[in-house]
């Protein structure tokens, strides 16, 4: 045999390696998420079932209520400010994220371009995010006062109008109002997931489609957009639930009025719930909508999950 | 009329400069090869030429033409990056297609460019899959077809064979070579760093050294007259040996440089007594290297395998006559 006649020191074959019999992975997997799972449970899942459960019962605050059955989602399905508010959220939703997909796109390009203060131009643009909820939302209802709001002052000064624009109490203007704050808000976001998706785009596939003959415009439809589908797609549906979620934009710049015509789920739930004292309507409200999200999360992590192996 | 011209050249990357005035005439059909050492500016050249980087001074003409600002789309090259650079999204097929269809090529002819293409690399298996799917020589040879597709004027190259496996890369070598007589009025410039890359498919080899030519010239001028120090021990491998000092004096020059094959090696009798440090066998060659009281570094042999030599033996060196390589004190070659 050829290695007997190798030197010493490459003659002698390696040790076995003594493999030890372990477990499969999956059972590590679980004794580790194991912990979270009992949090989750305890914090998350229980509320959540509570929660559930209410919206068949006539509960209201500090009292018990009994089972009526599917008796509160009748009574919402012919309720037409529950229509008018699911229409809301929905119309809410898509149009602000198709604007915040669209400007988050542009400005990202924009700001991957290198120009002077490029660091500075960044961190102004992504400070919407770091500003609270609560806090952003006040600071619109300030812009938007009426009387001795800043926008009225500019539209009257700069006579763009020569009446005051009801920017919160005509309910045509306050949702419009409201998509602009909320895009606004969730604008930092679209922009840091697409520059960082643009960073991640190595340069020569853009190198190679300039010497393709490929101009800016058609490299970005060709190469720049399809390379950033999958974080468009996760973007995109992050962002869904969240602003379909959200609550305190509506709830402090309108309160979902006038007359009820601005609610969204959300604020309309918490009316029906805590302002009415209706609990079990309140719940029906939120859990009429959980066969949406179950749809958009399954969408979403399977598109993650996909993105995984590839 | 030459291909591409190069004239005064300079390229600076935010004050500093990279090519300090490059001046080259490439003929039409022409292989040129770029060697130098990492850093030296070989790829900022080619990327000059292909118009991926500004021209900071001097005049680029390709064709003829001065392609000064000229976008890279329009100036009629092509271009294999070392990353092949595939679009990760697109077939085979739509690689190769995606240039034609920017020109507004018709579908038929595209097609028909394509396809043919794909016969000459062997790629037609492969068309409707991604890159991702693909080996790395298959990707090599999809980023070529890419560029044969637009029957460029000018095609380059960036080290394209530098991510394959050795017998890969001979193989695609020989491929290449084919490419280049199927075209033969295609221009091509060639990065590498491999010796043998250089020596085998160019018609010349230019030689850079800090963002600066050293020489030019066919690979045997290159390799049997270099024009200095640097050139001699940059070509050939194993490197050129260089003697100082009193050896070299006898031949009337600062330095001497003799070539590993040119030194007849015996046990017995010779001009240069030296002790062999070390034998390196690689089965067609053994080098040996030899340590002499005259010269700073052991001098690289090629040995021959019918004198059986052990570590430690002493050995007598004769250099070939006529083959001694004689510089003056700047590492400047007399010729
Ligand atoms: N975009 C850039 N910005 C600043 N400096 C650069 C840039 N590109 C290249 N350089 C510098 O220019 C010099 C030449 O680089 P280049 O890539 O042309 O070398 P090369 O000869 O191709 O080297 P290698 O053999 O390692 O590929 C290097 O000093 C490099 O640091
Ligand atoms: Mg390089």
């Amino acid at each position: 045999m050829a290695a007997n006649a190798l030197p010493a020191g490459f003659s002698s074959p390696p040790a076995p390696v003594r493999r030890r019999r372990h477990k499969p992975d999956w059972l590590v997997a679980y004794a580790f998420l194991a912990p979270a799972a009992a949090v989750f449970a305890a914090l998350i899942a229980y509320p959540l079932a509570d929660g559930i459960s209410t919206a068949f019962t006539d509960r209201a605050v500090a009292q018990s209520g009994h089972w009526v059955g599917l008796a509160n989602f009748a009574a919402l399905f012919s309720d037409q400010i529950f229509l008018h508010a699911a229409w809301n959220s929905l119309l809410l939703t898509v149009s602000t994220v198709a604007v915040k997909l669209v400007l988050g796109l542009t400005f990202a390009v924009l700001l991957s371009q290198k120009m002077p203060m490029r660091g500075l131009i960044r961190a102004l643009a992504f400070l919407p995010w770091a500003v609270p909820g609560m806090i952003a939302a006040l600071s619109w209802k300030w812009i938007f006062d009426e009387q001795s709001g800043v926008l009225q002052y500019l539209v009257l000064q700069l006579g763009l109008s020569d009446h005051p624009i009801y920017w919160l109490s005509d309910p045509n203007i306050a949702m419009v109002s409201v998509a602009v704050a909320m895009i606004w808000q969730g604008l930092p976001f679209f922009t840091m997931m697409f520059l960082a998706a643009l960073a991640s785009i190595p340069s020569d596939l853009h190198e190679a489609a300039a010497i393709d003959g490929a101009g800016m415009v058609r490299r970005f439809f060709a190469i720049t957009l399809p390379q950033m589908r999958g974080v468009i797609a996760v973007t995109v549906m992050l962002s869904a639930i969240w602003t379909f979620n959200s609550f305190e934009m509506v709830f402090v710049l309108t309160g979902g009025g006038p007359a009820n015509r601005t609610h969204i789920l959300p604020t309309l739930a918490y009316q029906y719930g805590i302002g009415e004292s209706h609990l079990g309507l309140g719940s029906a409200v939120i859990v009429s909508v959980i066969p949406v999200f179950i749809i958009l999360i399954v969408l979403l992590t399977g598109r993650m999950l996909r993105r995984d192996e590839a | 009329m030459a291909s591409v011209s190069l004239s005064k050249i300079t390229k600076s990357f935010g004050g500093h400069e990279v090519l300090h005035g490059i001046d080259l005439e490439i003929g039409m059909g022409e292989f040129i090869v770029f060697v130098g050492p990492s850093g030296c500016g070989k790829s900022t050249m080619l990327r000059v030429i292909a118009g991926l980087e500004e021209i900071t001074s001097g005049t680029l003409t390709i064709d003829g033409e001065v392609a000064n600002g000229v976008p890279p789309g329009e100036r009629g090259i092509a271009m294999v990056f070392q990353s092949y650079a595939l679009y990760p999204h697109m077939t085979v097929y739509d690689n190769m297609a995606f240039g034609l269809k920017v020109s507004g090529m018709a579908k038929p002819e595209i097609d028909r460019r394509v396809r043919k293409a794909a016969e000459m690399l062997e790629l037609t298996p492969y068309l409707d899959r991604l890159p991702r799917s693909l080996s790395g020589g298959q990707r090599q040879r999809v980023a070529i077809g890419r560029a044969v597709t637009r029957d460029p004027k000018v095609f380059l190259f960036d080290e394209p064979l530098s991510n394959l496996d050795a017998a890969l890369r001979v193989a695609t070598r020989l491929e290449i070579a084919d490419l280049n007589a199927a075209m033969p009025d295609t221009t091509m410039i060639y990065v590498t760093h491999d010796q043998v890359e250089a020596m085998t498919l160019a018609d010349r080899i230019v030689v850079f050294n800090e963002g600066r030519i050293e020489q030019v010239g066919r690979p045997l001028d290159l390799y049997e007259r270099p024009r200095n120090l640097f050139v001699a021990r940059f070509i050939g491998s194993p490197k050129m040996n260089v003697v100082k000092g009193e050896a070299a004096t006898v031949y009337q020059a600062a330095m001497i440089g003799i070539r590993p094959e040119h030194l007849a090696v015996s046990a017995h009798e010779g001009l240069w007594p030296g002790k062999v440090k070390a034998i390196e066998h690689l089965g067609s060659d053994t080098f040996l290297h030899v340590e002499a009281a005259f010269a700073d570094e052991p001098l690289i042999v090629r040995g021959r395998s019918d004198v059986p030599l052990r570590q430690g033996d002493t050995v007598h060196l004769t250099p070939e006559v006529g083959k001694i390589h004689r510089f003056n004190e700047d590492g400047v070659a007399f010729i």
